[in-house]
């Protein structure tokens, strides 16, 4: 086990490794100048050349990307060619906001995983019915649900849900910007509440998606497991259906659920952005497309590097949990 | 109650629909069984007999493509067949199964003790019900997952596992046709004697009549959904009265079968031997070697025998290759190791120990050996398939025409996509023999040679999957010898096919041997069928040739202790 | 995103397994035949569409933010009196074909590299997966995110982005493929024959692995759609006026709440594309592990 996760380990620092260099890449090829995106079209000779070693661009290629790399692994990404700030600064208000909304997608994309799967495989016309919603679910996009849900729960229930901003109090100020858990560490129910309800909409838009996917793959699992030989030998020895399913089927199909939900929240982080746009929440995702607007490669690279990271580590933490789970994993 | 059946089923038809078809699977089917006894129900594939299995057990599926009349009675219990709810309280209590595939019939997540403890009540009663199946260190094997024991032990845990409730009536569904021969022979003895101490009933559905004789009081056998003849084990056996029930037992290759005819009822009549031809030919001592280089022996000297034989004269492209004073394929001190990693170890399996042997000119030599003895490896070097680490294997011939291979599966060794004619014209265009050939030549080629291994022109434009099982093993076999190699290498082609089936098929492979003059290297596990093919046969264990009997005296002369463990194994 | 990578492989093995091959018209059921009939009617929408609708997609041809069914406008105008109807339809002709040539390119890129590798095998194999697994671990809508915006704001540059996230899939399944195949006793059989080299790759091994590739590849369209709209949606499409939908959804979020056809009606459209080619090609895959020739 332990070998296990020294290997995880090693290749996770590679994969930071060539991420860092991919995206650094990105930022030489970039086909916008970033000193005149920094200092304006019109400024003066002197200025441009202040601004070139004020970015550091006067280094040779390879000193820029060990500056780049020393600077990312202390949580310095340079200044933003828009703000003319610190990227850093800005970002550490935002990633709480996107890990907080991403931590409730994930629970809410398990919640609806584990209660539809049940519904998808049934035989019949329902099941056929089951399996087109299904479908139509998975085929929209995250934006789509987002506008219909602020449609209905705004809109047209005439605000029974807030459809914009993470709370209608703003951050305490020594709070972990995450609002919810801030709200019950300064024990104030109200503020709490309204945390919550401002995550409702933006949570389900992010998770319908990969809450389908999950209930796909947990129902083609457990009917698998049910129709595998083993299954036949559990109901030779008299087992009923119920049993079978809890006691066998479940626990075969949970394993590639588990790796299924590694690989959905990675693609959650991204969906996130989206859905951050719709319902102006204040995280990354918003971060990168008020970035990509205004073509501020430095900040793009940033908010790429810090959810690719997310991503990475993300996936070996559930690497390394299914091999604690299931010892076959560790041999291959 | 005591005297009635355990079992009894009467007049019990299954039919299955799907995609517009109905389709027989088991008509008008009654039987009975008393505690205590064994009652084999014996067919080929598709005879409906694991059918029968099922729905003893009320385990066909309640979903509308299957149904059933008749009537099931167990324990005394009436029960109508698939949808009867008190098949519920039935199934687990009164009947329980052991099945045929070991590797999956257990739940991979879970150690064998949680699995038994359930069904035994305590850990102390499940090490008790290991011990009954003869496993020694039962407290180990009950914290062990399913992955980590051998086939046999897995057997073996589900014969416990489906003892547990003491069930009155057990269904051996071809308990061990995926097993070992020796660890087959086992398995029954452990089933056997477990069967005894609990005295409960027994349907043991299998497709051996050998498995059946040696575990069963009485057989019925069944052929396309019927029972064709029923009685006492013995009698079943020694005076079969029904024709299939006769052809079944005449395809049974033991140690005792006659080497010098065809086996059962054969589609080629008869096999000419190289003595009959030279007999025949009045000319017992002739030097065929010399005698074919000077001109002396043709094909047309095997024009008198049989009408069969006569068919291969017409093989004009037919050389005969090697010579008689060099073997055709020598075999010197071949090494094969195979590394893995386990746990980021080295873990080296020496599946090949300085390995050395050889087949003469016409000569057929049979490897012996169970799973993992390292002769199908050996094959897989001589067919050029893989390459030894060390050591040399050399085959006579012109260059592609040194060795060809009949694979186990011979559906799968056809490319599913390519017609026949164009699979063996490949063959043909990579040989020397092939080189200049029009496509007109290579498809006259072709075609004897399928009227050769018995199929005719209609196959020629078929692909593989339209094929039964025995015509794919045919055109397997004539793609391999259409250029006739010095030396067929055969791995196991006959144990995926049922019994007749695979007789044909050794019968053939004895007739090519004679009739295109190759050498034979034929690898298996199943002794028999080694006698009846071989004249030598050398048995392999754990990667090295321990023995090499001459195969007519198979039973008397062998001597190592393995080698008596796969005679005793052959079930007779 | 809910039709990822993976879980399409996954599907993709569970087909194969089956070992399918020929398919038939008739044994599709009603469900998968109007799935496919839906497919057929967007792409000719998608053909033709753009030529017969009466505006154009990008003059205004009416008043600001119409509702639909007013004026002419049979799903309203947008924020510069565009015709919707028309810029939808010319969208989805646009989505359409750059989802087809990013599948298209990234099955092809894929498909040689997989071959090379599983076929030569070596130390070409090692380095080439090596390569493909760094891409595969890397996060790929950030990735393509990342790429699409350092080129510059445009369709083709999501495109760039979104291939080279996408063909390391092909290639890993590519790769997998031959080398299952070239394991199996039929490729065995035909190089005991005497089969070898392109022959033997061209003849026995690339026939097996065609349809893998195509189901695969039929089933990744929607996804394919989808993740395109969600990059244009953040801004990484070419801008108004061009009649993108993802872009053209964002846009319209600024007057959502009183003009909602902007941007609920692209979104829609988006959603009707990925579902037609999402059911399709299950269907697809159904019948094939059905048919299981």
């Amino acid at each position: 086990m332990l070998t296990f996760v020294a290997k995880r380990l090693g290749s996770l620092v590679v994969v930071l490794f060539f991420l860092t260099l991919l995206v650094f890449t990105l930022g030489k090829v970039a086909d916008s100048d970033p000193v005149r995106t920094y200092v304006g079209v019109n400024a003066s000779a002197e200025a441009v050349e202040a601004a070139r070693e004020e970015l550091g661009l006067d280094d040779s290629i390879p000193v820029q990307f060990g500056n780049f790399v020393a600077g990312a692994v202390q949580g310095d990404f340079g200044i933003s060619l828009a703000s003319k700030r610190p990227i850093a600064d800005e970002l550490s208000t935002r990633l709480p906001a996107t890990l907080e909304l991403a931590g409730w997608a994930l629970a809410l994309t398990v919640v609806i995983g584990v209660s539809l799967s049940a519904l998808y495989s049934r035989p019949g016309k329902f099941g056929a019915f089951m399996r087109f919603v299904f479908f139509s679910a998975a085929s929209a996009p995250s934006f789509l649900i987002a506008m219909l849900s602020v449609l209905v729960f705004y809109k047209w229930l005439d605000g029974a849900l807030p459809a914009a901003g993470r709370s209608s109090y703003g951050p305490y100020d020594d709070g972990t910007g995450f609002y919810v858990l801030d709200g019950i560490l300064h024990g104030s129910p109200t503020y709490t509440g309204d945390a919550i309800a401002h995550l409702i909409l933006p949570a389900l838009a992010a998770s319908v998606g990969s809450g389908v996917a999950l209930a796909r793959v947990l129902a083609d699992g457990i009917s698998s497991s049910l129709t595998s030989p083993w299954a036949r030998t559990a109901r030779s020895l008299g087992e009923r259906e119920g049993t079978v399913l809890r006691r066998h089927a479940l626990r075969n199909a949970s394993s590639p659920a588990l790796s299924l939900l590694a690989v959905q929240a990675g693609f959650m982080v991204s969906s996130l952005v989206v859905v951050e746009q719709v319902f102006s929440w204040n995280g990354l995702g918003s971060y990168l497309s008020g970035a990509i607007g205004v073509g501020d490669f430095p900040a793009i690279a940033a908010v790429c590097l810090i959810l690719g990271a997310v991503y990475v580590i993300l996936n070996t933490l559930v690497d390394v949990a299914l091999a604690a789970v299931d010892p076959r994993v560790r041999l291959t | 109650m005591a005297d009635s059946p355990v079992l009894t089923v009467s007049d019990l038809t299954v039919t299955y629909r799907g995609r517009g078809r109905v389709v027989t699977a088991v008509s008008d089917v009654s039987l009975a069984i008393d505690a205590g006894r064994c009652l084999g129900l014996v067919g080929e594939s598709g005879s409906g007999k694991s059918t029968i299995g099922a729905a003893v057990q009320g385990i066909i599926p309640a979903d509308g493509k299957a149904e059933a009349t008749g009537r099931i009675s167990i324990a005394g219990r009436d029960l109508t067949p698939i949808t009867d709810p008190a098949w519920a309280k039935v199934r687990g209590a009164d009947v329980t199964s052991v099945f045929q595939d070991p590797m999956r019939s257990l739940d991979p997540t879970m150690t064998i003790g949680r699995m038994l403890n359930r069904y035994t009540g305590s850990a102390e009663a499940s090490v008790a019900a290991l011990e009954r199946v003869q496993i020694r260190r039962a407290g180990e094997v009950l914290k062990k997952y399913p992955h980590q024991l051998s086939g046999g032990m897995r057997q073996r845990v589900m014969i416990a596992l489906a003892l547990a409730p003491g069930p009155r009536l057990l269904i051996a569904d071809e308990p061990t046709t995926a097993l070992d021969v020796s660890v087959q022979a086992e398995v029954l003895s452990v089933l056997r004697e477990s069967i005894e101490d609990a005295g409960c009933a027994v349907l043991f559905v299998t497709h051996d009549l050998g498995v059946a004789r040696h575990m069963c009081d009485d057989i019925a056998v069944m052929k396309d959904g019927v029972v064709v003849e029923a009685g006492p084990a013995e009698d079943v056996i020694a005076r079969p009265t029904d024709a299939y029930t006769r052809r079944l037992m005449a395809s049974r290759i033991t140690l005792d079968t006659d080497r010098a005819r065809p086996v059962g009822a054969p589609e080629v009549a008869v096999v000419a031997s190289m003595e009959d031809v030279l007999t025949q030919l009045e000319r017992p001592e002739l030097d065929v070697a010399a005698a074919w280089q000077s001109g002396d022996l043709t094909w047309d000297a095997f024009a008198g025998p049989t009408a069969a034989v006569g068919a291969a004269t017409g093989l004009d492209h037919v050389t005969l290759v090697g010579h008689v004073t060099r073997p055709s394929l020598a075999v010197n001190e071949v090494n094969k190791t195979y590394s893995t990693r386990v746990r980021g170890r080295r873990v080296d399996n020496h599946v090949l120990k300085d390995v050395s042997f050889e087949i003469g000119y016409r000569e057929a030599v049979a490897l012996v050996g169970e799973s993992g003895s390292g002769k199908s490896t050996l094959l897989r070097i001589a067919g050029g398939i893989e390459t030894a680490d060390t050591g040399v294997v050399n085959a006579q011939g012109v260059a592609g025409e040194g060795t060809q291979v009949i694979f186990q599966d011979a559906g799968a060794s056809l490319t599913p996509w390519r017609t026949v004619e164009e699979l063996l014209r490949e063959r043909i265009e990579h040989t020397a023999t092939g080189k200049g050939k029009t496509r007109a030549e290579m498809r006259a080629m072709a075609l004897s040679t399928l009227e050769l291994v018995g199929l005719d022109e209609s196959v020629l434009a078929a692909r593989p999957t339209q094929l039964s099982g025995g015509q794919q093993q045919r055109v397997a076999i004539a793609r391999a010898v259409v250029v006739p190699p010095s030396v067929l290498l055969c791995d196991e082609p006959t144990s995926a096919l049922d019994v007749s089936v695979a007789c044909s098929v050794l019968n053939l492979i004895n007739l090519l041997r004679h009739s295109l003059g190759i050498s034979i290297m034929f690898v298996t596990h199943d002794l028999a069928a080694a006698r009846l093919i071989a004249d030598r046969v050398l048995v392999m264990t754990g990667g090295e040739i321990v023995e090499t009997v001459p195969a007519e005296r198979l039973a008397q002369d062998i001597t190592t202790d393995y080698g008596r463990r796969l005679v005793d194994a052959v079930l007779a | 995103m809910p039709f990822s990578r993976k879980s399409t492989l996954e599907k993709i093995e569970k087909a194969q397994q089956s070992g399918a091959r020929d398919t038939a018209w008739s044994a599709l059921g009603v469900g998968e035949k109007l799935s496919l009939i839906g497919v057929g009617v967007i792409v000719l929408i998608a053909l033709v569409g753009p030529a017969v609708m009466p505006y154009s997609p990008i003059i205004p041809s009416g008043g600001q933010l119409e509702p639909p069914l007013s004026s002419g406008h049979v799903l309203g105008t947008d924020v510069l009196g565009m015709d919707m109807a028309t810029r939808l339809v010319a969208g989805m002709q646009r989505s359409l074909f750059a989802a087809l040539v990013v599948t298209l390119v990234s099955a092809a890129i894929g498909t040689l590299i997989g071959v090379a590798a599983g076929f030569k095998g070596g130390w070409l194999d090692t380095a080439l997966m090596r390569f493909t697994d760094l891409f595969l671990a890397f996060p790929a809508m950030i990735i393509a995110m990342a790429i699409a915006a350092a080129i510059g704001q445009s369709l083709g540059s999501a495109m760039i982005g979104i291939i080279v996230v996408w063909w390391p899939l092909y290639a890993r399944l590519v790769r997998g493929e031959v080398r299952r195949v070239v394991a199996l006793p039929h490729v065995q059989a035909a190089r005991v024959s005497g089969v070898k080299g392109w022959r033997l790759l061209w003849r026995h091994v690339i026939p097996a692995i065609t349809p893998t590739v195509v189901v695969t590849a039929s089933l990744d369209i929607g996804a394919v759609v989808m993740t395109l709209a969600a990059l244009s949606f953040i801004g990484l499409g070419t801008p108004a006026p061009a009649p993108e939908l993802g872009r053209m959804a964002s846009d319209g979020m600024k007057y959502f709440l009183n003009a909602w056809w902007v941007a609920v009606l692209p979104s829609v459209v988006i959603g009707l594309l990925a579902f037609a080619f999402n059911y399709a090609g299950d269907a697809i895959r159904v019948v094939l592990r059905r048919t299981g020739v």
